[in-house]
């Protein structure tokens, strides 16, 4: 390839990560972390999700048969379980669900949720409403504070959705100019020098990071523009193109929920076959089950799984009377060929989840390298230009972008730190966890990168950020144990649980952060020299930095 | 069995490096670590077992770079 083309896509993937960095960085570090979002933390956050949860079908069917006495037989036809602990409730929650009409002939799903204790299967609280209203008014923990905040930044649809879907098209854009860029690519696998100076530890980083995760991190992007923008692009596109514009139509073409044709027998809702049958299928986890046709003899359940053996999760669809099944498919197997195949894969490649814990451990590591891979292309971005010959600015102003830099991205991992001890001091005493979450979250962020500002040293801002981080996470597992939400304390008088795992791994990471604080240095090595206002000395060969490869030696 | 699937990508992989003294791969080093995919893919069959052995190798791979950069002696 010319050396004109290599030098003009090194520039392009030079000002794409510039451009991006900080915000890469933000939804790399909580995917990574939200890797373990559903269930782990979410196990950690509800105290009676800690001991292991093994509810007995016939005692879920008896307590749904009570409940449903209790609701408008209108109701009845369309029932969703939620199992506590899978994904996203805490509680076993029954919604019994109804079409309704608005006046203006627009309909709306009207929705009654009583959510139950796992364990005692108590009442914990009955709700009622239009289904989206419910949904934004449910209590949120720190996990899907994180989750969503990884998916739109808590930004309304579809800007928030398009914001990471259009991130995710700049990682993959900045990994295929960096493999065109970086031509020797194998030497620079192995290739890490991490004491002959900073500007060239910040290299070797980004290059190995982005060597070793270049297929995670092509992976992650394409799978990210995808989730992003198929909602808000890709599905009216299509919809478009194959159904005159008709989104629901499409919808209801490949994703169909298909209600059975009554009988008009009376049959008794008698769920606990289906699920001994689904159990022993022995496929993933149940996450929810949903009943459609009521108390009629051909009633369904639909039965949504976890990936079991494969990758995918599965959807059985059974009859309830005799709990015969009657089809076994994927959310998009209905679309068909490789398309539906691709389709089924986003979910759990972005995610992680279908290997267990193992594999979420592999993706959240390969997920920090992801957010690394950002930090490390901003620094080298902002070295380059702040002690080279490259940079239009003064040396002050990029001083003032690495501060932005580190701060943001020391700020991120310090709230996300806060939010564990929010989760055990505030949450469980408050009726909406919403707005604290975000005033908790995004103070924190604030005030981490104002203060981050206003310091002299920005490598010692980033060193106290991360240091405070680091003793946040290491703190969290004392103010369980204070606060009596269990966790680590809980050792000895049970068997391990999620919960002390997660309280392990928080302090590993706090004790991981602060040995990074320790080592940073606190300003940069002095072995060169900035090229500030007031001295316009041209750059030692030294501090040259390389003309093509993007290799600053 | 399922620790040796897991290890063995990890393992192959270390000594590969340093083998090779952190410069260029040798050729049976790579044969041996291509190998190495058959364990995890007889245990977890062959989509998830390849998925799940590239994200091990590329992460064992980086952790292995980054530690052998860092015990160097200092220039």
């Amino acid at each position: 390839m010319q050396r004109d083309t290599v030098k003009r896509f090194y520039l392009i993937h030079s000002w794409i990560g510039a451009l991006t960095a900080i915000l890469m960085f933000v939804i790399a570090f909580t995917g990574a972390v939200s890797v373990f979002g559903r269930p782990e933390i979410k196990i950690w956050a509800h105290e009676e999700l800690h001991r292991p949860i093994a509810i007995p079908h016939a005692s879920l069917e008896a307590r749904l048969r009570n409940v449903m006495a209790e609701v408008p037989a209108g109701y009845r036809d369309d029932i969703q379980i939620l199992m506590p602990g899978v994904r996203r409730s805490p509680y076993l929650s029954f919604l019994f669900q109804r079409d309704d009409e608005n006046a203006d002939g627009s309909t709306y799903r009207d929705v009654i949720r009583l959510d139950n204790d796992p364990q005692t299967l108590e009442l914990v609280e009955r709700r009622q409403g239009e289904q989206r209203e419910l949904l934004d008014t449910e209590r949120k923990d720190l996990a899907d504070f994180l989750i969503t905040f990884h998916a739109d930044l808590h930004l309304d649809d579809p800007i928030g959705l398009m914001i990471t879907g259009l991130l995710g098209l700049t990682l993959f854009a900045s990994v295929v100019t960096g493999v065109i860029t970086h031509r020797k690519i194998l030497r620079e696998a192995f290739t890490f020098r991490p004491f002959r100076s900073l500007r060239l530890l910040f290299t070797d980083t980004h290059k190995v990071l982005g060597v070793w995760g270049l297929l995670f991190h092509s992976v992650i992007a394409f799978t990210g523009a995808f989730l992003g923008l198929a909602v808000v692009i890709l599905l009216p596109a299509a919809a478009f193109v194959s159904f005159e514009g008709d989104l629901d139509r499409m919808v209801e073409t490949y994703l169909p929920v298909d209600a059975p044709a009554k009988s008009g027998v009376h049959a008794n809702l008698e769920i606990a076959g289906v699920l001994d049958a689904a159990a022993s299928a022995d496929r993933g986890e149940i996450v929810t089950v949903q009943l459609l046709g009521g108390e009629d003899r051909e009633a369904v359940a639909l039965v949504y799984t976890l990936a079991g053996e494969g990758i995918i999760g599965e959807t059985q669809r059974y009859r309830v009377s005799d709990a015969a099944l009657l089809e076994t498919y994927t959310q998009f197997s209905r679309v068909g060929g490789a398309a539906g195949v691709l389709l089924d894969t986003m979910f759990p490649l972005h995610f992680g989840n279908f290997g267990g814990l193992f594999v979420k451990f592999l993706w959240f590591f390969l997920g920090l390298g992801t957010a690394f891979l950002a930090l490390s292309g901003a620094m080298i971005w902002i070295e380059r230009r702040a002690y080279g010959p490259i940079g239009q600015l003064s040396s002050t102003a990029y001083h003032n972008i690495s501060r932005l830099v580190l701060g943001s991205c020391a700020g991120v991992v310090l709230a996300t730190t806060v939010l564990f001890h929010l989760q055990l001091l505030v949450l469980p005493r408050v009726s909406e966890t919403g707005p604290w979450l975000m005033g908790t979250f995004f103070g924190v962020w604030l005030i981490a990168i104002v203060w981050a500002q206003l310091q002299a040293k920005v490598y010692q801002a980033a060193r106290l950020l991360l240091g405070a981080a680091g003793v946040s996470a290491c703190l969290v597992p004392a103010v369980s144990a204070i606060t009596g939400h269990g966790g680590l304390v809980a050792i000895g008088n049970s068997a391990f649980s999620v919960a002390m795992g997660t309280e392990l791994v928080l302090i590993c990471l706090g004790l991981a952060l602060l040995y990074v604080s320790l080592r940073l240095p606190s300003e940069r090595p002095a072995e060169k020299t900035a090229i500030d206002e007031t001295s316009q000395e041209p750059p030692t060969v030294a501090a040259m930095p390389a003309p093509v490869e993007g290799a600053v030696r | 069995m399922s620790a040796v699937a897991y290890l063995a990508p990890i393992a192959l992989l270390a000594v590969l490096f340093y083998r090779s003294s952190v410069s260029k791969p040798d050729f049976l080093g790579i044969v041996l670590l291509i190998a190495s995919a058959v364990p995890l893919i007889w245990l977890l069959g062959a989509v998830k077992g390849v998925i799940v052995w590239l994200a091990l190798l590329s992460l064992a791979g980086l952790f292995v770079v980054l530690a052998v950069g860092l015990k160097r002696p200092k220039r």
